[in-house]
């Protein structure tokens, strides 16, 4: 059985005892982020830190780490879109992360057909005076959208193919064009947008 | 920067956040008072609620004091991301904050060395072990005589404000004083901890991030924006 002792709802952390001993949970609630402590931290944290002294228990770690992921999200002000995020965030990232967010375009996103993920990101970043000023990481930028414009016009092209022959349609997925008949099938993905 | 040891609060990030939108750092009785005032308890009553075992051993260490509700706790801080049991942003202070008429230095976090389980206050020790500003290098020095020398300069903040496992251990800042925004210098945090909200904003991009995480990324971009109005610099610290 895991007893809360103290809680900071708002950010997720809290003291748990389990097994005769405290720790600190906090997000990102991996064992990296769990501490043992002494009953004296909590004493300080619930005087001085904004926690409160609480007596809660739970079955499992999962039932917790649920729990402070709702407090989390009831005590939050209304979240922002997607796109408010990146622009908002963005202009804070340094060259190295941006370079690392070029990185993972080109290694995650691009080979797993991302291309509206990674359009959105890199045209967020080609604006970025961080970039802009960077011929490197500028060229490399453009040369990554460049890239996902073409991969994504390929599939689409390969896709319009698809869609307007419904024999090539059957002969590549022979048992979908089987159960609900390739004619159907391509008018089913003419009227959805490719991801 | 800091390097003559200044006055430092971590605090968790919705705390920061509070902290730079109302402009000042409330501590537990002002947060008890203006409580009390919103849901019309009393504030005793929101004290012990907030505090629940803790309450006697706070009130036995403050009332022995004159001002003791006005106190508030940082750590001496010369570097580094200072207690990161309690929050993971360190807010450090200009160095004309506190006014060294207004705090007062102790070896260690004073309700552990200095209140014992049963509220009982060590007043000798509290005596014994207290400096004041001019000489708060004295007290690091001499509490950590043992170490300073077999330990590499550039690791002396890590001595002087430890994030060990059970219990950190600093030199512990009691002063007095409203802390406000306008004493900031700079608010510090860990690489790792930075890099996650990247991280969650990458996931973001694709669609991939959980509500809670969101809320936390959006608190952040929160206090980036509120520091960057306040030119407050967030300096992030690489990990130990």
């Amino acid at each position: 059985m895991l007893r809360v002792v103290a809680v900071a709802s708002s950010d997720g952390w809290a003291f748990v005892e389990d097994g005769g001993r405290l720790f600190l949970v906090r997000p990102p609630f991996t064992a990296a982020s769990k501490a043992e402590v002494s009953d004296a931290v909590v004493a300080r944290a619930v005087s001085e830190h904004g926690f409160n002294a609480t007596d809660r228990e739970f079955g499992s770690w999962g039932e917790l780490i649920g729990f402070l992921e709702e407090g989390i999200t009831s005590h939050a002000a209304p979240a922002l879109s997607r796109f408010e995020r990146l622009q908002r965030m963005l202009p804070h990232a340094t060259a190295e992360v941006v370079d690392l967010y070029l990185d993972r375009i080109e290694s995650e996103l691009l080979p797993q057909g991302q291309w509206r993920p990674a359009r959105l990101l890199l045209e967020q970043l080609l604006v970025l005076d961080g970039v802009t000023t960077r011929p490197a990481l500028l060229k490399r930028a453009v040369g990554l959208l460049g890239e996902c414009t073409a991969a994504e016009t390929t599939a689409m092209d390969a896709r319009e193919e698809l869609v307007h022959d419904p024999d090539l349609l059957a002969e590549r997925v022979p048992l979908a064009a089987a159960k609900y008949g390739a004619t159907a099938l391509a008018r089913y993905l003419r009227g959805t947008a490719p991801g | 920067m800091g390097r003559d040891g200044r006055v430092a609060i971590n605090m968790r990030l919705s705390v920061l956040a509070g902290f730079l939108e109302q402009g000042r750092h409330l501590n537990v009785y002002e947060w008890a008072t203006a409580e009390a005032a919103r849901t019309g308890a009393k504030r005793e009553g929101v004290l012990r609620a907030k505090l629940g075992r803790f309450y006697e051993r706070l009130m036995a260490f403050e009332a022995g004091f004159e001002r003791g509700e006005e106190f508030r706790y940082g750590a001496l801080n010369m570097e580094g991301c200072g207690v990161c049991h309690y929050g993971e942003f360190c807010t450090v202070y200009r160095s004309d904050f506190p006014a060294a008429s207004e705090v007062a230095y102790l070896r260690g976090d004073s309700l552990r060395k200095y209140v014992s389980a049963d509220a009982k206050v060590d007043d000798v020790a509290v005596r014994r072990d207290a400096a004041p500003h001019g000489r708060r290098q004295c007290l690091a020095t001499m509490k950590h005589s043992a170490d300073v020398v077999s330990t590499e300069q550039s690791r002396w903040p890590d001595l002087l404000c430890s994030n060990s496992d059970h219990a950190p251990d600093f030199v512990e800042a009691v002063f007095v004083g409203e802390a406000t925004c306008a004493g900031l210098q700079a608010a510090r945090v860990p690489q790792g901890e930075h890099d996650r909200y990247f991280a969650d904003l990458f996931e973001e991009s694709r669609g991939a991030l959980s509500a809670a995480r969101g809320s936390l990324l959006d608190t952040f971009i929160r206090v980036k924006e509120h520091l960057d109005a306040l030119g407050v610099p967030l300096e992030v610290i690489a990990d130990a």
